[in-house]
């Protein structure tokens, strides 16, 4: 599903990502952790095609097509999603207006038509009501005054409302107090499936507690420097990144 | 050169009235027989078959089209007073409800109406060059009552409709509402040719009245509109006043509003979406004459291409208007490099026991957000008129009327994705 082969990026004149390697397969969770500034948020980026990045060297390919060849829309709507470690708030769109236009684009790109009104809410409300949403506040502008919380639910709700393949997870969990994270991780749970890919980023372990992966890699340096079962987690929380990045280092 | 020229100010008052009904006849009759020629007998001997222009005849067939063309807002629910060239159309308008008198100006300058008194009674210290020379220039125009505790179950819907090329039209109106009425007012500017428009408002506002001007400059790309408009507000009322453009080549309006009864309340909202080379310039000066009122003027300016908005905004406080509630805030967002704005707002304050502040924000679209909604899937251009939008529907709380509201932010909204496609 995704092939990413000695991705190499540039951001205001520095090396970020130095030489990436990462298949991701359908049905698989990916777990990628390491330490701030390791580079992680700007793989998620680069993937979702944010500006800003340059990339130097290397490709990424999604289910064989040329991914950074793509437009940010044109890679979400054909199923990459991104959930934002910090959802942007956007004053004066609606939620409701902003989910109606994001899933009827990815109909479009599917060759749907878009949902009529009445199929549409009534589509939200149970996926809404699942993550503990309450309608009212799909009728606020979009992630604002939401708490931490409620952001991140918001963007579990249009992952699960959009259906894409493969969902990128920038920490998640941060900002999250227990009970939203077990929301939060529950929503992400109910997504796994067999045709879909996730990568999930985070620092801590404790998330991986929620969703639990098929792979974790360690990131550090720009790439990734150990690759794992999910005992490496589990080794990571309770030696730290210290190893590795000194081995990095050196 | 044509000898017939399509300026209605040339025409005698009456023609601007009652003229659709045979008009549709006379297009499918100027068809058929078509303008005459040399071969016409009686116009064989003539020595001026030059001066005749065969450019008259889809001219004729435009100005007919044009009149009765619909605009976003025709099918509105409303009761239409429509303007052609700034003459009043009574066959193109409806019967008005209980309560509110209308007389065309022609009308009352034949009938000698006392309101007639009322005509550039308001602003006089503040009225410029344009207002006076309307004053001069004007025919016909409306001129409005709504009569005390009367409260008008939709809006009253002014339409000017601008069609004829290369020509001015003034209009006019003047609106007194008594105590305690209800209405709201729409104004929707339609200019389909290469148009000057100069126009002039007046309202007159009663105690305990509420009421609203929502005007409406939509789809005037060559044309030039100047607007003069003024409100005098008594004790206990509530005026709410909208401007909206979705643009003309240049639009400058000039507002003064007096609060001179305790109590008043004015509230002011102004959209404008200014590209390519247009301009917009928003004069505004709101006077506190009496303690206990409340104000405030909100200008959101969209500003593409090489568009140009000036705001120029100020809030007089008279030295007895006391616990004076007043605000302002000019917001304007540049889309492009080449786009400007200018805002100016302005505080004079004579009073010492007052609430005033005034803000102004230029800014540009936010790269974060932008990337959120593409994100999502939502294309450049989409996400571009969104948050456009967004930052527009702001200044149209001041509508008291939802479906206008949303007509409106529609109408809005295809206009940008159409120019952001």
């Amino acid at each position: 599903m995704l092939e990413i082969k000695n991705l190499c990026v540039n951001a205001d004149g520095k090396d970020i990502l130095k030489g990436v390697n990462l298949t991701i397969k359908g049905g698989e969770v990916h777990a990628v952790m390491g330490p701030n500034g390791s580079g992680k948020s700007t793989l998620s980026y680069v993937l979702s095609g944010r500006d800003g990045y340059d990339v130097t060297d290397g490709e990424v390919l999604f289910n064989g097509e040329d991914l950074l060849e793509m437009s940010p829309e044109d890679r979400a709507a054909t199923g990459v999603f991104l959930a934002f470690q910090y959802p942007v708030e956007i004053p004066g769109v609606p939620t409701l207006t902003f989910l109606k236009a994001a899933l009827d684009a990815v109909r479009k790109k599917r060759g749907d038509d878009p949902l009529d009104t009445l199929a549409f809410s009534k589509l939200v409300k149970s996926k809404s009501s699942e993550l503990g949403i309450s309608y009212d506040m799909l009728k606020r502008p979009l992630n604002v005054g939401f708490s931490g919380g409620e952001k991140k639910r918001n963007d579990i709700l249009q992952m699960s409302l959009l259906e894409p393949t493969l969902c990128i997870l920038d920490e998640t969990d941060s900002g999250l107090d227990i009970d939203a994270l077990k929301i939060v991780s529950e929503g992400v749970n109910r997504l796994r499936s067999e045709e879909r890919g996730m990568l999930i980023i985070t620092h801590y372990q404790r998330l991986l507690d929620h969703i639990v992966p098929d792979i974790v890699h360690v990131f550090s340096g720009g790439k990734i420097v150990k690759t794992g079962g999910v005992e490496l987690a589990a080794e990571l929380e309770k030696n730290g990144y210290a190893d590795f990045v000194s081995e990095n280092a050196a | 050169m044509s000898l017939i020229r399509h300026n209605d100010n040339n025409l005698p008052e009456a023609s601007g009235r009652a003229l659709v009904p045979y008009q549709e006849k006379a297009v499918a009759l100027l068809k058929e027989v078509g303008l005459p020629s040399r071969r016409d007998e009686t116009w064989r001997p003539s020595q001026k078959m030059a001066l005749l222009s065969e450019e008259e005849l889809p001219l004729a067939e435009k100005f007919y089209l044009d009149s009765v063309q619909k605009s976003f807002l025709s099918d509105f629910d409303s009761y239409k007073i429509i303007f052609i060239n700034g003459y009043y159309a009574e066959n193109l308008s409806d019967p008005l409800p209980e309560g509110v008198s209308f007389s065309s100006l022609a009308q009352a300058v034949q009938d000698r109406d006392a309101s007639l008194g009322l005509i550039d009674g308001i602003s006089a210290p503040y009225d410029q060059g344009y207002k006076h020379l309307n004053s001069v220039m004007c025919r016909d125009g409306a001129i409005l009552n709504v009569a005390k505790d009367t409260i008008i179950d939709k809006p009253i819907h002014l339409v000017f409709k601008n069609i004829s090329e290369k020509t001015v039209t003034y209009g006019r109106v003047l609106i007194q509402v008594e105590s305690n009425a209800k209405v709201q007012f729409m104004a929707e500017h339609i200019t389909t040719a290469s148009q000057h428009e100069n126009h002039v408002a007046e309202c007159y506002i009663g105690a305990g009245a509420q009421v609203s001007y929502i005007k409406i400059a939509a789809d005037m790309k060559d044309a030039a509109h100047i607007g003069s408009f003024s409100a005098d507000i008594a004790r206990d009322a509530t005026f709410n006043l909208g401007f909206y453009g979705f643009g003309s080549n240049f639009c400058r309006t000039e507002t003064n509003i007096y609060l001179s009864g305790q109590g008043a309340n004015a509230n002011f909202g102004a959209a404008n979406y200014i590209s390519q080379t247009d301009m917009n310039e928003h004069i505004s000066t709101f006077i506190h004459n009496v303690p206990h009122c409340n104000s405030s003027q909100l200008f959101q300016s969209l500003c593409d291409d090489r568009g140009r908005s000036v705001v120029q905004s100020k809030t007089i406080v008279a030295r007895d208007a006391q616990k004076t509630d007043g605000h302002q805030m000019l917001r304007a967002l540049l889309l492009s490099d080449k786009a400007n704005a200018f805002a100016k707002p302005e505080l004079e304050i004579y009073a010492d026991d007052v609430k005033c502040a005034h803000g102004s924000a230029v800014g540009q679209l936010d790269a974060d957000a932008i990337f959120y909604l593409r994100a999502r899937s939502i294309p450049l251009s989409e996400a571009k008129a969104l948050l456009t939008r967004a930052f527009m529907s702001e200044a149209l709380s001041v509508i008291d009327n939802e479906e206008l509201s949303e007509r409106l932010i529609a109408h809005f909204s295809d206009t940008l994705l159409e120019d952001f496609a």
